[in-house]
């Protein structure tokens, strides 16, 4: 089996800096592939999200290189979820703390995916996504919205989510919440199927079926054509006049 | 033609290209708004080295892709 996978960041049309910050690593082990995927959106409003979301990256980074090589031929997926939710904690307790010493609020999403050979583990903190691309396009994470929280709770519509001005509010995110409650998934790779992640600015102007289609099986076969695919989405993206910095990461598993 | 008339000319004249000054101007000042909002500066992405100890490789581990982008060389423990 192989993985193929791109990552692509724009810091987009309006802002001055890129908050958003990606992740992206395959590697062979004695038992075949690994591979962890990660975006991190440094909150708009807040000063400092590079700051954030670059060391949640790092810090994710520095742990696929050092540490998970030796953690490998002991995997246990258990553990694994139970040290990310400890180094999510960690690192919301450090911004946390790093916002108070210098009096600015900093803070950013965290959602990613590691892989070993067919098995995987999603992580998630925030309202960027993982897509699953198969026969159809399905969001395999939970936004943690305020307006997606009301719409669970039966006090608000889709269509009202849609439009509500508090649209964009985190009901949590690390460096800002005292306490996060990340979720995570497994699960098991299917052939052919792609796993996307992305920061809010990449979907907000396109639809399910440009989403779909733009990072269809056939057209990012390979490694140039999903990263061709990808950079065409962003451009698009631009193009609408999407006002937020915008963020791609894609694995597919070919056999 | 009388001194009058040549009068009303001239400021003809002059008000015509005060305002062709004014409506370029204000043109000008437009499309430098729409450029500046299509135009991005220049990214500041940092693309990070990996850094595989000799011990990993030995457990046959390998990087066959480490892509890492930061848009900061700062540091929360720098402060």
């Amino acid at each position: 089996m192989e993985y193929i996978a791109a990552c692509d960041t724009d810091i987009g049309i309006t802002k001055k800096n890129n908050q958003d910050s990606v992740c992206l690593k395959i590697a062979q082990t004695a038992n075949g592939r690994a591979a962890l995927m990660l975006v991190c959106d440094g909150m708009g409003g807040l000063s400092r999200g590079e700051l954030a979301s670059a060391e949640v990256v790092r810090s994710f980074a520095e742990w696929f290189d050092n540490e998970f090589p030796f953690e490998l031929p002991d995997w246990d997926w258990q553990t694994a979820a139970h040290n990310v939710i400890s180094r999510l904690r960690r690192l919301n307790a450090m911004l946390i703390d790093y916002g108070a010493r210098h009096e600015i609020q900093l803070g950013t999403t965290a959602t990613g995916l590691i892989a070993v050979n067919y098995d995987f583990m999603t992580f998630h903190v925030g309202d960027t996504r993982i897509y699953k691309i198969s026969d159809k396009l399905s969001q395999i994470t939970d936004d943690h919205t305020f307006v997606n929280r009301a719409v669970k709770m039966g006090k608000m519509t889709p269509e009202e989510a849609r439009t509500d001005p508090r649209r964009n509010a985190l009901v949590q995110c690390i460096g800002v919440t005292g306490d996060i409650s990340p979720e995570i998934r497994l699960g098991t790779l299917e052939n052919n199927t792609a796993y996307m992640v992305c920061s809010d600015g990449f979907r907000h102007v396109l639809t399910e079926k440009e989403l779909y289609e733009g990072l269809s099986a056939e057209n990012t076969s390979t490694k140039k054509d999903m990263q061709k695919r990808i950079r065409q989405l962003i451009e698009t993206v631009k193009k609408r006049e999407e006002r937020d910095n915008i963020t791609v990461a894609m694995l597919r598993v070919m056999p | 033609m009388t001194k009058n008339e040549m009068m009303i000319v001239a400021i003809a004249a002059a008000v015509f290209i005060i305002a062709n000054i004014i409506m370029w101007s204000v043109i000008i000042r437009k499309e430098r708004k729409r450029r500046e909002a299509t135009t991005p500066p220049p990214d500041l992405g940092i693309r990070l080295p990996d850094g595989v100890p000799d011990a990993a490789s030995a457990l046959g581990f390998k990087l066959l892709e480490s892509t890492v982008i930061v848009h900061t060389e700062d540091r929360l423990n720098d402060g």
